[in-house]
């Protein structure tokens, strides 16, 4: 038999492991060995503090009472968490970016950094948990009371307990709860634990339906036979209950303040989220399974009239599993305190940031830099507020006790809390969603849930008297709390959320259509709708008039976020500026980095106020400066980035089409040359190739046969060697890596030296050559390349100049700092669309071909000009042509 | 799909593209499978391996969801790394 003392002592060591796990984590953290602390499976753990004691006795309950109904409360968090895509991926990011405490503070912050919507969403979550906790105080002291049959001593006193029990949770809690300021800081030590919950309660569920299926009911079909054929009530499935409550705990899984605290707040890692989507309805998949086999097997075996809540403990019990039911207990157990714990963290973050806070900033207004310890304060409102929330939970739990209105409290506050919803979908998916619209949506969506439901819950004994409920007030039928404007037939949590949602949804867009929002709102709507468009610190938007300095800065980050903490942050701040001594220049950057920094600690609101109060001397000029972040900016920015990138790929496209064109024209200009080369060189090849065979196959030839034949082939040869060396030199000029020793040249000399060079060609012509022009002309060239360029000019007038009474005329003279050579035949000239394709290579002009040149020689000349920074043209002077050589003076 | 060679930035992009629109429409089959009236296709009072056939449609869809959601969440987080 279980005694008192034993489940006390039980839950003592429990409690006690807790610390002990707690403490560990703790620790572990701050030497900064994370490990799997920080990993996707304990982030899932810990998100099963959505399972309550609620959810852990109750839906077995539930499930006697309501058949499948039961499962309606875990569809809706599965559906959340498989589509995180949409939704939690996106609030994850941006209470990431906004460094978002709380769903109190995501609503404010969002909708301007307004205190009121603060206020306004922390009283409305603490209205709304507090009966929860207080809902699992009693679900522990009632477990507790199921051991003793009857009235012992020990047992009797379960207000007592209760007591002692919320006084050990706030210890838990403040201690491993409110280690430091800044709420976006990790819980390591509170993250664990409630992990390890989470593993107790699973297994405890696990071990009962497990012996319940095998153990009792030998296999899953015989605890089906069992089932009395009415019991899954099956009219119930797809009513309009099982779609509100599919959806109730749908919104429950994003705005409960416990659900926002573990999900967003103490999330430190996307990814992590990625592993949740599956991993956590697979938990809430395993805590459902054996529902409906448990609850089956305490209605056959249990007496008529038992409670059905209690079936997890009582069904071991009444089968003598006390080790088994010891275990369920301590599941239970579990459950209820990681709620409690986690909910008054949440809760406990929101009052102190979003009430004493404002209320503090007020009363201490102009002091704030010159006196108190805002981290001080902080901590102990915290501290205060953790204890108040047991406090009134305990209270709670004492005034109601034990009533229904305890038991069905859970869907209660459910949709309670869902009245953030309306304006928690619009504030991160409509960029016009007003501060106005969601105020108004929040506090009359709230009003009508207390009136329909909250208050007649209590049965007549609060507030609203039992003839009001049945009757509306002052006899007004149309006011009936439950068939509000005469809409009658439906179950009251229906109508409730009809009316009060519906109302809530219609105002908050009605009045975001009407009444124009502030800049401020303007900027966080399109700093939350756009988050996955923003780059880091761009549009940041919180200008303020600069009168701050930067020791009043210093002074205020010192008080709230620690020295340390403070003084890291402006030394980083100021090494960004480039100073490395000294404190950071007030730059909007910095003031709104910092801002966000405070908003870690204390909200949006309070961090917004406290930095106005000092960077803008009480007066904050933000309507117009805030243009700059405000939407149309952005999209133009954005679109003249577009239009600049576009522009930038037309340019690219237009000059790789170009490049391309070049391209193509080279290879055509190398086939021709290759094909042209091939050519040039056969023919010597090939006369070569004929003299020598003769030479081989011919017995008798005369001596003087062969000796001319032998002549030839000498010939071809050298006419062979020449060619290739005028490519090889061609190539080589084309390459551009010539480098010659420029020297100072007299050009009379040159031209005499090519004059003797060709004496002999010019003889066999009978060519006149007239000279005319300055004598004394000294050129920067290269003696030998530049007497090359004229010997090929000569040798290329004899060739083509051919008349009657051949004469060269060679006229040198100055213009400028250019010296300038003409060479000008009386030949019969060159036509002009010939013209530059005598620089082409292997171009031979179409009719006058002379043999002995491989048409090389004027390219190379060319080449050989642009390479001593001078140029060959030719130019038309009728009759015959003109060879322009231009050159530098020395 | 044997052509393992990697493909092209637009494909990569289209493909990333098309997982997002899977991962929205993963919760729109939840529901659909939940909470409409397809549902009352199965709610007949037949037992089949000994369990009601309501109760194995509810699980069986919901571990359904959630092999779906585990490949959707390797692929999503896949396209994160790689793209």
């Amino acid at each position: 038999m279980l005694t008192f003392n034993i489940l006390v002592a039980a839950s003592a060591a429990y409690v006690a492991l807790l610390f002990t796990v707690a403490f560990w984590a703790e620790r572990r953290a701050r030497a900064g060995r994370l490990g799997w602390l920080r990993s996707p499976l304990v982030y899932t753990l810990s998100i099963s503090v959505y399972c309550t004691a609620w959810t852990f006795y109750g839906a077995v309950g539930t499930a006697a009472r309501n058949g499948l109904e039961f499962v309606t409360i875990y569809l809706g968090p599965t559906l959340v968490f498989i589509g995180w895509w949409w939704l939690l991926r996106k609030l994850l990011r941006i209470g990431r970016s906004q460094r978002i405490t709380s769903i109190a503070d995501l609503i404010s912050s969002r909708y301007g950094k307004s205190a009121t919507l603060g206020v306004a969403v922390t009283l409305l979550a603490v209205i709304g948990s507090t009966p929860y906790i207080a809902l699992q105080l009693q679900s522990i002291t009632t477990s507790f009371s199921v051991f003793s049959p009857s009235d012992s001593a020990g047992f009797a006193n379960e207000k007592v307990s209760a007591f002692w029990i919320a006084a050990v949770l706030a210890i838990f809690t403040i201690l491993f709860g409110t280690r430091n300021v800044d709420a976006n800081e990790r819980h390591h030590g509170v993250v664990t634990a409630i992990a390890l919950e989470a593993v107790v309660k699973l297994f405890a569920l696990l071990a009962v339906g497990i012996f319940v299926v095998w153990g009792i009911g030998d296999g899953p079909s015989g605890i089906f036979s069992r089932m009395s054929p009415d019991m899954l009530q099956t009219d119930r499935i797809f009513s309009r209950r099982w779609i509100a409550l599919t959806f109730l705990s749908a919104t429950a899984i994003i705005t409960l303040p416990r659900m926002f605290q573990v999900t967003i707040v103490e999330n430190s890692d996307e990814r992590h989220l990625a592993t949740a989507s599956w991993a956590f309805p697979l938990y809430l998949f395993l805590m459902s399974l054996f529902v409906l086999p448990i609850a089956i097997a305490g209605q056959s075996i249990l007496p008529e009239g038992s409670n059905p809540d209690l079936f997890v403990l009582t069904v071991p019990l009444a089968e003598g599993q006390n080790a088994l039911a010891l275990f369920a207990f301590l599941g239970g157990f579990s459950s209820a305190t990681s709620m409690v714990i986690v909910a008054a963290i949440a809760l406990s973050t929101m009052v102190s940031n979003h009430i004493v806070m404002p209320l503090w900033l007020s009363y201490g207004r102009g002091r704030i830099s010159t006196s108190g310890d805002v981290r001080n304060v902080l901590l102990l409102s915290r501290r205060f507020s953790i204890a108040g929330l047991l406090l009134l939970g305990y209270f709670y739990f004492r005034l109601t006790g034990g009533s229904n209105a305890l038991a069905s409290i859970g869907l209660i506050a459910f949709a309670g809390i869902a009245q953030v919803l309306p304006s928690l979908l619009g504030g991160i998916f409509w960029r016009s969603a007003t501060r106005t619209g969601a105020l108004a949506g929040l506090i009359i969506g709230f009003l009508i849930w207390a009136y329909t439901l909250f208050l007649p819950s209590f049965e007549g004994s609060f507030l609203l008297s039992s003839s009001v409920i049945e009757n509306g007030p002052f006899g007004m039928a149309w006011l009936r709390p439950q068939e509000l404007f005469g809409l009658s037939g439906y179950d009251a949590l229906v109508h409730s959320l009809f009316w009060s949602l519906g109302i809530n949804a219609a105002l908050f867009i009605g009045l975001s259509l009407v009444v124009p929002p502030r800049q401020l709102e303007r900027i966080q709507g399109s700093q939350f709708v756009d988050v996955f468009r923003q780059t880091d610190g761009r549009g940041a938007g919180i200008v303020i008039r600069r009168s701050a300095t930067s020791e009043d800065l210093f002074t205020l980050a010192q008080r709230i976020l620690g020295t340390n903490h403070a003084h890291r942050l402006f030394t980083q701040a100021a090494g960004a500026q480039g100073k490395n001594v000294g404190l950071p220049d007030p730059t909007d950057n910095f003031i709104q980095k910092l801002e966000r920094e405070l908003t870690g600690s204390v909200g949006a609101a309070s961090a917004h106020a406290m930095v106005s109060q000092i960077a803008g001397g009480g007066t904050v000029s933000v309507e117009e400066l805030m243009k700059i972040a405000d939407e149309t900016a952005q999209v133009m920015e954005y679109s003249q980035q577009l239009e600049v990138q576009s522009r930038e790929l037309a340019e690219s496209a237009r000059k790789l089409r170009q490049a391309n064109a070049q391209l193509t024209e080279l290879g055509a200009q190398k086939d021709a040359f290759l094909s042209q080369i091939s050519h040039e060189l056969r023919t010597p090849m090939t006369s070569i190739k004929s003299f020598a065979e003769i030479l081989r196959e011919t017995d008798n030839l005369s001596s003087e046969k062969s000796h001319r034949f032998v002549d030839i082939i000498n010939t071809e040869s050298q006419r062979l060697t020449r060619l290739l060396d005028e490519i090889l030199d061609l190539s080589f000029l084309e390459s551009g890596r010539v480098n010659w020793q420029l020297e100072a040249v007299s050009l009379n000399d040159v031209i005499d030296r090519a004059l003797s060079s060709s004496e002999g060609l010019r003889a066999s012509a009978d060519v006149q050559i007239v000279r005319k022009g300055d004598s004394d002309i000294v050129v920067a060239a290269d003696f030998d390349r530049l007497a090359q360029v004229f010997i090929n000019v000569i040798s290329n007038a004899i060739k083509y100049g051919r008349s009657e009474n051949p004469t060269i005329t060679i006229h040198t003279r100055k213009v400028g700092r250019i010296a300038v050579v003409g060479v000008s035949d009386n030949g019969p000239g060159i036509h002009p669309k010939d013209r530059e394709k005598v620089f082409e290579k292997f171009s031979r002009l179409s009719e006058i071909t002379l043999a002995g040149s491989a048409g090389l020689g004027l390219p190379i000349s060319r080449e050989i000009m642009r390479n001593l920074k001078g140029d060959l043209t030719v130019e038309e002077n009728a009759p015959g042509a003109v060879f322009k050589i231009t050159l530098p003076l020395a | 799909m044997t052509d393992k060679s990697p493909p092209d930035l637009a494909e990569r992009a289209f493909r990333r593209r098309r997982r997002q629109d899977a991962a929205l429409v993963l919760p729109l089959f939840g529901v659909v499978i939940f909470i409409t009236p397809l549902f009352t296709i199965f709610i007949k009072d037949v037992l089949v391996f000994g369990a009601p056939l309501a109760f194995l449609y509810i699980f069986g869809a919901w571990i359904l969801l959630i092999v779906l959601a585990r490949r959707m969440s390797r692929l999503l987080t896949k396209g994160d790394e790689g793209g």
